[in-house]
């Protein structure tokens, strides 16, 4: 029986080196804008050209959202976690960084899509 | 009958004490939903000593309390959703009866992950989240893995004694 085991653990290690392939070749493009979204809603599209620092307010706290050199980052939150402030930093379109406790969602695109409604794709 | 309730009674007493210690470990993971999954050790153990519906209860039960104690509304969402899919899992691979407790225990953490990860999906709705998936499907072996070593040696102790006291 132990050898189902090993066939179990060598399927999965497969499964995540395949699924980790096909992420890490998704996420190429450069990025041109940084699209902040809480709950769903768009907060805010702030372009990665621009060195900035935004104080994002969400309802359960708050996060800094640091744009340089066209890297994304979050320097400080007050959530529980804080493993938004610990994400390495994004650039290219597609990537995001997210603070499951505020439900804020950082992610880069290419471009400004819908900035009145909600996105989700 | 009544056995059944003081000793489900025990092992969600030991599923909370495992969450409290996980809970007091300084170390911070990197991922969100990333844990070692310690209170599992006790569902696990329940499930092959008194029965899957009492470990089904108990299961239930420490991911509402502990969710009370330690965390918050959304802790008992995300990890009701990965606990329901794991446990599962779990009972169907129990019951097609190819794996040991070591290969249900893997099959448990890694689902409690997915689950995890497809409430996080549904709560949050970017696809970037997916982005987890390969990282978060070897951490839930990994915690799976050694769950399943250490109830693989406890089982045999475990048994007798329930056997004994019954």
């Amino acid at each position: 029986m132990k050898k189902n085991e090993i066939k179990l653990i060598l399927c999965i290690v497969l499964i995540a080196a395949v699924s980790f392939l096909v992420c890490s070749g998704m996420f190429t493009e450069k990025g041109a804008y940084v699209c902040a979204t809480i709950n769903g809603k768009v907060y805010g599209y702030y372009p990665l050209n621009q060195n900035d620092r935004i104080r994002i307010e969400t309802d359960e706290g708050y996060n800094i959202l640091i744009i340089e050199e066209g890297n994304v980052s979050i320097s400080e939150a007050n959530c529980r976690d804080h493993i938004c402030e610990n994400h390495i930093a994004i650039s290219c379109c597609g990537e995001s960084i997210i603070c499951l406790p505020h439900k804020l969602v950082i992610e880069i695109e290419s471009q400004q899509t819908n900035t009145l409604d909600g996105v989700s794709y | 009958m009544k056995k059944n309730i003081s000793y489900m009674g025990l092992y969600l007493a030991v599923a909370l004490v495992l969450s409290y210690i996980e809970s007091i470990i300084p170390f911070q993971f990197p991922i969100p939903g990333m844990k070692l999954g310690l209170a599992n050790l006790a569902i696990v153990l329940c499930m092959y000593t008194i029965g899957i519906k009492e470990a089904f209860t108990i299961d239930i039960l420490r991911i509402v309390l502990t969710g009370f104690l330690f965390g918050s509304m959304y802790t008992i969402l995300y990890s009701l959703a990965g606990g329901i899919l794991s446990f599962c899992i779990m009972l169907l691979a129990k019951k097609i009866s190819i794996f040991q407790v070591t290969g249900v225990s893997i099959l448990g953490g890694v689902f409690h992950n997915i689950g995890q990860l497809i409430m996080a999906y549904i709560v949050i709705c970017t696809k970037g989240i997916l982005y987890y998936f390969p990282i978060l499907l070897i951490s839930g072996m990994v915690t799976g893995l050694l769950i399943g070593l250490v109830s693989l040696k406890l089982l045999p102790v475990v048994k007798k004694i329930v056997l004994k006291m019954g």
